[in-house]
């Protein structure tokens, strides 16, 4: 490994219990909880099913963002064939489900380590390629997995798709009548992968990937072993997004190559992680809860108007959002959120910062 | 080994191959010059589809001469998307640049969609059905014609690269924008004029294949794919590699489909895609050099 | 036209005398072109006979405003790859009620208006699923109806299930009937019937017209469509005994037929069965002609139907056959009527999914009269017990629409059109035909020499 020296150390857990508390009191720690604990009691208060579905799919698309952060963010490798990964989980338990009856959970496993394994094999061949290469090298592998999905239909019902069986609420068969469940179980994984971002952004590894994507060579040249921390972060994100290619599954009741193999589906993980901000743990959270709620209104307002509408205004808002604000929207969020953290109780000032100015010289908790 | 199978198989992707350089020609010098990865490059081509369908249904006028319509047309959209679109973003990170285009494309398809609605339009031409025969070898007239063309215009393409001053500056601005600014190049000029000729290339060839293929609006996606698999495959900023790459690439898909299995040729083409990268990550022609 | 269709529906429960019975109709029927087939393509029939007289238009009446509107929810893609079929069948959908409104709405309801709330479903299944969502428990509607690709209503029809919104389709793919729904119908024949009923037509016209061809080759594009009715394709031909030269799939979307046809010339097939959507279809008969590779085609549906079909290739597409759910001229009494009455509105003729949706708006109407209530519960029942045997509500092939246990169309059959003047005429089976079908197709080399 590295030389020491080079290294964060982590935190000792007496000394963490410790920090933990401390940090309740203040705003970078209650607004988080504050936060999770609107998230869980959400469903309370939205009782429209379209409502319910419309959150569980910013949710869905945010923790699909944040797994593929790990790698296309903080590792600085743009990935555009995370389909590959979303896909084999789908498969993998809808396939094990279909032929064995496997209840889904155990198939999502299964799918993960077939999405580590393909992680592996995109690693050996892609990660020697830089930038748009790799991005593109992806694009291929994304697009050989949807082919041969097409090709052997034998095996994976082909272009025709697959269907879940409806079995009702079945809880040990990952399947539900109603939608609350099915938001408690994506915003479990939601909050996984911020929690894995968070931990492994605070780690020796994630100090590695942001050198890494800083400067590859100068970091090689320091000694950190470059392939080992792209292909770790490669393999959590690829075991992540697998898991919740299986939730896409089972939620829709309906899979088939050209929804969970296709450039789309590669193409909106990204997309929420960079309107929101790249390499930030936050950052595609806040892309999906923009970029979902305004394909769904483009949809709702002009659904019904002349054919393309919809879709011409969210193309439009897209290019707009960009040339706003290229680097996302998580900068000038973080700004607003420490000007309102500064003024909640419990804000600890700076020493000799005087109170309440508007925002400057914080330590920033939560990074942006 | 029936030796006109295989000619024919070659012959027939050649042909198609020179379409496919042609559209990912363009793709190299935004890439080469601006450092944009343009993914709404399918849909430049598009457009060029429905200038020509519409040039034929209004005006009469044969799409292989509507490129005299098309191609200037083309070439001012791309000034209007570098100067609005892509100028403000130079200095954004690469993704968003990516998104800004992936944005481009939907934009693009659904105006289409809204303004030239969902039929398929087809034009009719004299020489449609016309073919020459080399021994056992049935070469459509149409698709020769578009070759021809596409090869005309990547070729010249090449020559004004490297004999123009306008082409000499944009190399320099790819080997190396700093230096190219220093030495008195204007940056934004050279990139308008590298966007718009991209745009022009690309349009031209959904021009040349009208007389064979149909205008719809997500006709772009088919082509754009292959013309980015050929863009890096071939080195992303190598005109000669794009050049070189799409014949290759055309021919590949082809006996892929004739030996393989008929839906085999896109895997087969992503395949050599990642074999070559594999062997020679910077691409088969890649040298820094347009 | 009832003993008709119980002779017909006796028929149909024997495959071999039913068989036997087309064989001895169509060899009558068929002797006289036959001995004048040679001047065949020189001809230009009028396809499209004369109206039947045996149904009339309800009478003009104006619905009640006091009385709450009915809603129906109709979603179909509006936007991307599926675009132009999912446009025709919401314009479908709109005359019909348009024409349901004309005669005074839902008269068991007191004169209800019948009110469509039309969505896009988009092209993309996840989408689908959101809109599905969306148009399903926003609105209070007695049915829905949609989507037109398999994917998209595979996708939907969870949703509709789940909310018990009865749903009726003219999607294809046996897997929708498969799920053992309550809440699904299906208007339209099973995929799986018509590579049965090209094969069994090639069969025919060769036993009874010849010459008598024998090897086929079977392409179809890796799409659902061209997935799901290639299995019934190659297994009809081979218990006919037909000899498969070719059985392949080829990509969507592709660029250049030129390898696939010279793969064909290479079987030396005798009849072509492909599955393709336009683009497709179209690439592979100019390539063909191109290549002069003679092989007779007999299409499988989408591509081959459109009007596009013979804009863009003009009198090559003469005399192309083509399987279909649905065809513009099928013998029901209304078709020409409301056919006409598209054509007049929307300036193209009615294609096959669109006609499917024109029908379907008319089924979820006498359901709804039926059932005299909007509630869809009522609905649902009043669909489980139909069965119409006149008017655009029985206008599906074998003019009756009544659902089995699984809520298919059990009197439904595919029906085989071959283009004529520039339409799709249907010329199999003959009780669904008013024209007869021309055999052989005349060669490339034909057709130049009666042009010249």
């Amino acid at each position: 490994m590295g030389q020491e020296a080079m290294t964060k150390p982590s935190p000792r857990s007496s000394v963490k219990r410790g920090w933990q508390w401390a940090i309740l009191a203040t705003p970078g720690g209650y607004v988080p909880l504050l936060a999770v604990i609107v998230l869980l009691v959400l469903p309370v208060f939205v009782v429209e099913s379209y409502h319910r579905h419309v959150l569980i799919l910013i949710l869905l698309y945010a923790a699909a963002g944040e797994s593929w952060n790990l790698i296309g963010g903080y590792g600085g490798q743009f990935s555009l064939g995370h389909a590959a990964f979303f896909g084999i989980g789908a498969y993998t338990s809808t396939l094990l489900l279909r032929s064995f009856g496997l209840s889904p959970w155990l198939g999502m496993c299964l799918g993960a380590v077939f999405a580590v394994v393909m992680s592996f094999i995109v690693g050996l061949t892609c990660f020697r390629l830089r930038s748009h290469y790799f991005t593109i090298a992806t694009i291929g592998f994304g697009e050989v997995l949807r082919l041969s999905s097409l090709y052997f239909r034998k095996i994976t019902g082909g272009a025709e798709g697959l269907t879940i069986p409806y079995l009702g609420t079945k809880p040990l068969m990952y399947q539900f009548d109603s939608k609350v469940p099915y938001y408690y179980i994506i915003l479990a994984f939601m909050l996984l992968t911020i929690y894995l971002t968070y931990r492994i952004r605070h780690s020796r590894l994630g100090y590695y990937l942001r050198a890494i994507s800083q400067n590859q060579e100068a970091a090689q040249a320091v000694g950190v072993n470059v392939v080992q921390a792209k292909q770790m972060a490669l393999s959590i994100s690829a075991a992540l997004t697998a898991l919740l290619g299986t939730f896409y599954a089972q939620y829709l009741y309906f899979i088939e190559p050209a929804s969970v193999f296709s450039l789309d589906t590669s193409i909106l993980m990204p997309l929420v992680s960079i309107i929101g901000g790249v390499a930030t743990v936050l950052g595609p959270i806040v892309g999906a809860f923009l970029i979902i709620p305004v394909r769904e209104i483009a949809l709702n307002l002009l659904g019904s108007s002349f054919a393309g509408a919809h879709f011409i205004l969210y193309g439009a808002a897209l290019i707009i959002i960009i040339l706003v604000r290229p680097a996302g929207l998580i900068g000038i969020l973080a700004e607003w959120y420490k000007a309102i953290a500064a003024r909640l109780p419990g804000a600890k000032t700076t020493p000799g910062a005087p109170a309440n100015t508007s925002g400057q010289n914080r330590t920033v908790r939560k990074e942006g | 080994m029936q030796w006109d199978i295989l000619a024919q198989a070659i012959v027939n992707g050649v042909l198609i191959g020179g379409v496919y350089s042609l559209a990912s020609v363009g793709l190299n010098l935004i890439f080469g010059v601006v450092k944009i990865v343009n993914f709404a490059h399918g849909e430049f081509l598009m457009l060029g589809m429905y200038i020509a369908y519409w040039s034929w249904a209004l005006l009469g006028i044969d799409p292989l001469i509507s490129l005299a319509i098309t191609m200037p047309l083309m070439f001012l959209f791309g000034l209007v998307v570098q100067r609005f679109l892509f100028q403000p973003i130079l200095k954004a990170p690469e993704l968003a640049q990516i998104f800004m285009t992936v944005g481009l494309q939907i934009l693009l398809q659904n105006l289409a969609l809204a303004v030239f609605s969902a039929n398929y339009r087809s034009v009719q031409t004299m020489y449609g059905a016309w073919t020459y025969s080399i021994g056992p070898v049935v070469i459509s007239a149409p698709r020769l014609y578009a070759f021809i063309i596409s090869l005309i215009l990547s070729i010249g393409l090449s020559f004004l690269l490297l004999g123009t001053d306008v082409g000499k500056a944009m190399r320099a601005a790819a080997q190396d924008r700093e230096v190219a600014e220093l030495m008195g190049i204007n940056q934004n000029y050279i990139f308008l004029v590298a966007v718009g000729l991209a745009s022009a290339l690309a349009g031209a060839a959904g021009t040349v294949v009208m007389p064979f293929f149909y205008a719809y609006p997500t006709a772009g996606l088919a082509f754009g794919l292959k013309s980015f698999v050929v863009a890096i495959a071939g080195g992303l900023g190598s005109i000669r590699g794009a050049l070189l790459m799409g014949l290759i690439l055309g021919a590949a898909e082809s006996l892929g489909v004739q030996y393989v299995g008929a839906d085999a040729g896109m895997l087969v083409a992503f395949i050599i895609l990642l074999v070559v990268l594999v062997l020679r990550p910077q691409g088969l022609f890649a040298g820094g050099r347009l | 036209m009832d003993n008709v269709n119980k002779l017909l529906e006796a028929l149909r429960r024997s495959r071999i005398s039913r068989r036997e019975f087309f064989v001895r109709a169509a060899a009558l029927g068929l002797s006289a072109t036959a001995i004048s087939r040679w001047l065949a393509y020189a001809e230009t029939p009028a396809p499209g006979g004369e109206a039947v007289a045996d149904w009339t238009l309800p009478p003009a009446a104006t619905p009640n405003p006091s009385v709450p509107k009915v809603n129906v929810g109709v979603l179909y893609p509006q936007t991307g790859d599926y675009a132009r079929f999912g446009i025709a069948c919401t314009n479908a959908s709109k005359l019909a009620a348009k024409h349901i409104n004309a005669a005074g709405g839902v008269l068991s309801l007191g004169g209800a208006e019948l009110n469509l709330v039309i969505e896009d479903s988009t092209s993309d299944a996840t989408q689908a699923r959101s809109q599905a969502e969306r148009l399903i428990t926003t609105n209070k509607l007695a049915a829905g109806t949609g989507c037109y690709s398999s994917s998209i209503t595979l996708v939907v029809t969870e949703v509709s299930e789940r909310n018990k919104l009865p749903w009726v389709t003219g999607s294809i793919s046996n897997k929708l009937t498969e799920r053992g729904f309550k809440y699904f119908f299906q208007v339209s024949p099973k995929a799986s019937m018509f590579g049965q009923m090209q094969v069994e037509t090639a069969k025919l016209l060769g036993d009874t017209i010849g010459p008598k061809l024998n090897k086929v080759a079977i392409v179809y594009e890796d799409t659902s469509y061209g997935t799901s009715t290639s299995e019934g394709l190659k297994k009809t031909a081979e218990e006919l005994g037909f000899n498969i030269v070719l059985y392949e799939a080829y990509s969507a979307g592709f660029t250049d037929a030129s390898p696939l046809v010279n793969k064909i010339k290479a079987s030396g097939a005798e009849i072509l069965f492909p599955v393709s959507y336009l683009t497709d279809a179209i690439l592979i008969v100019k390539t063909m002609r191109d290549m002069n590779v003679t092989a007779a085609i007999i299409g499988g549906g989408a591509g081959y139907l459109m009007p596009e079909f013979w804009e863009g290739l003009g009198e090559d597409a003469e005399y192309i056959f083509s399987v279909g759910s649905w065809a513009m001229d099928i013998s029901c009494p209304s078709v020409p009527w409301f056919a006409g009455e598209y054509e007049k509105e929307y300036g193209e003729f009615l294609m096959e999914h669109a006609g499917e949706a024109y029908v379907m708006m008319w089924v979820i109407k006498e359901a709804i009269e039926k059932a005299g209530s909007a509630d869809p519960e009522k609905v649902r029942e009043a669909l489980a017990t139909f069965d119409a045997t006149a008017g655009p509500a029985s206008a599906m092939p074998g003019c009756r629409v009544q659902f089995d246990e699984v809520g298919w169309n059990k009197h439904v059959h595919p029906v085989m059109i071959q283009w004529r003047a520039g339409r799709p005429a249907c010329v199999w089976p003959p009780e669904d035909a008013r024209i007869e079908p021309v055999w052989p197709i005349p060669t490339w080399e034909e057709r130049k020499k009666a042009k010249a």
